[in-house]
């Protein structure tokens, strides 16, 4: 109900904008788990490291994401996450019985970005859930199945952090477009414009 | 069989509010008053031993009788009923504790703090002594999510240690739930981003170093805590003569943004001065680390 998804919401826009922005600052960092993640599973020699891209289409692109509407855009990155949020799952139980504490701090920051996003799309008066949200491309997504041997999957869980960090730069980079009222965004701001 | 209670007491186990009246019923089995031929009317109410006045009985019926209590005070009150059997052996029939405290009275001044590298402590005035067990729970949610209550200790009720690590730049509602036998009542609710409830290390590593060339200045360096990836630091600069007993300021404006290293000026020539350095969020949002260990150098001579 609107009261609930009201509870808990303080805004104001601003303020929310802000946050999202310094969160997405957070998981783009990739010291924040995909480093870890590298010295954990020891792929990092230049050669591995070099292996360990993003695989094309499996997260949306940045100028993907500079096209969407404002609640397109929210409701991708939910959706996203959500899948992201499937994905440490998986890389959890890869890691057996070796200690990654950064994923469960990445688990609760996407978890906090989900809130924050839930909180404006109530605010610009729509819902994080609803609509279909633009689909990722047919690239791979974290498939950790038996099929692949223990390094493939160390190697496919690295492709997935990787663009899961640059995922939330974009993000962030969306996120900082964005103009100070809700209904204008930078990109079609007049001072924007002035810069052209 | 004849360990059988020749009666009961009810209510059984009354919690009551102070300085309030109590009435409780004691009522005596057939088969007891058959055999030792007694009634309501042989019922002596005892409290904590001494008998309690007569003015204060009712009989109602056969099998039995009240007494009534006003402004009870006392915490607790041992409450049996007797009866006097053959004449003059007072016999036991029953007997019960009554309680007696306050409700809860609503939680007042809840606040949250997030010591850096551990988890929210909420705190808050519990209000006047219940004289009652009385538990207090604190409640946390997001928009989307409810955290697990936080219980508190009995010997800390007015303190509660969540069990989830912070998650900065999401506001999070926070409320504490009050309640005993008497009642249960809510505190108000704050709301906030647990960032601005930051209580950082205290810098660390402070060394002090002279200039050869200026002999009134000694620079500070320091590490800062590690939070400062997350957020923009200030700082307290306090500083004294080794024999002095009061400490300097360093103007907090010198001081206002994030750094690792200060400069003191307008020093005594050939003096050793003793340095502490603290810092909390640049915004003023949170709380003061501890001071960091003291660290000391000495000014060079003057030429």
């Amino acid at each position: 109900s609107t009261a609930a998804a009201m509870r808990g919401c303080m805004g104001p826009y601003q303020h929310l904008l802000s946050q999202l922005q310094r969160q997405a600052h957070l998981t783009e960092d990739t010291s924040s788990l995909l480093e870890p993640y590298i010295h954990l599973q020891g792929l990092n020699t230049p050669i591995l490291r070099g292996s360990c891209t993003e695989h094309p289409g499996a997260f949306p692109s940045k100028d993907a994401l500079r096209g969407l509407s404002k609640r397109s855009f929210l409701r991708t990155v939910n959706a996203t996450l959500d899948r992201v949020l499937k994905g440490l799952v998986a890389l959890q139980k890869q890691l057996l019985n070796n200690d990654l504490k950064e994923l469960e701090t990445a688990r609760q920051n996407i978890q906090g970005i989900r809130n924050n996003i839930h909180c404006m799309s109530w605010l610009l008066g729509g819902s994080s859930e609803t609509a279909e949200p633009m689909q990722t491309g047919p690239g791979s997504w974290l498939q950790l199945t038996s099929t692949l041997d223990v390094f493939q999957a160390k190697l496919e869980g690295c492709r997935f952090l990787r663009g899961y960090h640059r995922f939330m730069g974009s993000v962030g980079w969306v996120f900082r477009e964005w103009g100070e009222s809700p209904s204008r965004s930078r990109r079609h701001s007049p001072r924007w414009a002035l810069h052209k | 069989e004849l360990l059988d209670p020749c009666g009961h007491i009810d209510p059984e186990s009354p919690i009551i509010q102070r300085g309030s009246n109590f009435t409780a019923v004691c009522v005596l089995k057939e088969k007891c008053m058959d055999y030792f031929h007694v009634n309501a009317n042989y019922i002596i109410w005892k409290t904590n031993h001494l008998t309690v006045p007569k003015e204060q009985y009712t009989v109602i019926n056969r099998t039995a009788a009240s007494v009534t209590f006003t402004n009870v005070v006392s915490p607790n009150l041992q409450l049996t009923c007797n009866i006097l059997t053959f004449g003059q052996i007072e016999q036991n029939v029953y007997g019960i504790t009554v309680l007696s405290g306050f409700p809860p009275e609503k939680p007042k001044n809840l606040n949250c703090i997030v010591n850096e590298g551990r988890k929210m402590m909420c705190q808050w005035d519990p209000g006047r002594e219940t004289y009652l067990e009385t538990n207090f729970t604190l409640k946390s949610e997001w928009a989307t999510e409810k955290f697990d209550d936080c219980k508190t200790k009995p010997d800390t009720p007015n303190s509660c240690l969540v069990d989830y690590s912070p998650v900065y730049f999401v506001n999070i509602e926070v409320w504490v739930e009050a309640e005993n036998a008497l009642g249960n009542i809510t505190s108000d609710h704050i709301n906030f981003d647990p960032i601005d409830k930051v209580k950082p290390n205290p810098p660390r590593n402070l060394s002090v170093s002279n200039s050869e060339e200026l002999s009134s200045i000694l620079k500070l360096t320091w590490i800062n805590p590690s939070i400062n990836s997350v957020i923009r630091l200030k700082y307290n600069i306090l500083y004294r003569t080794k024999d002095a007993s009061t400490w300097s300021q360093i103007p907090p404006e010198d001081t206002a943004s994030t750094r690792s290293s200060f400069t003191v000026q307008d020093l005594k020539p050939f003096t050793e001065y003793v340095f502490r350095v603290r810092c909390m969020k640049e915004d003023g949002k949170g709380f003061w680390s501890e001071w960091s260990e003291d660290a000391s150098g000495i000014t060079y001579e003057d030429r």
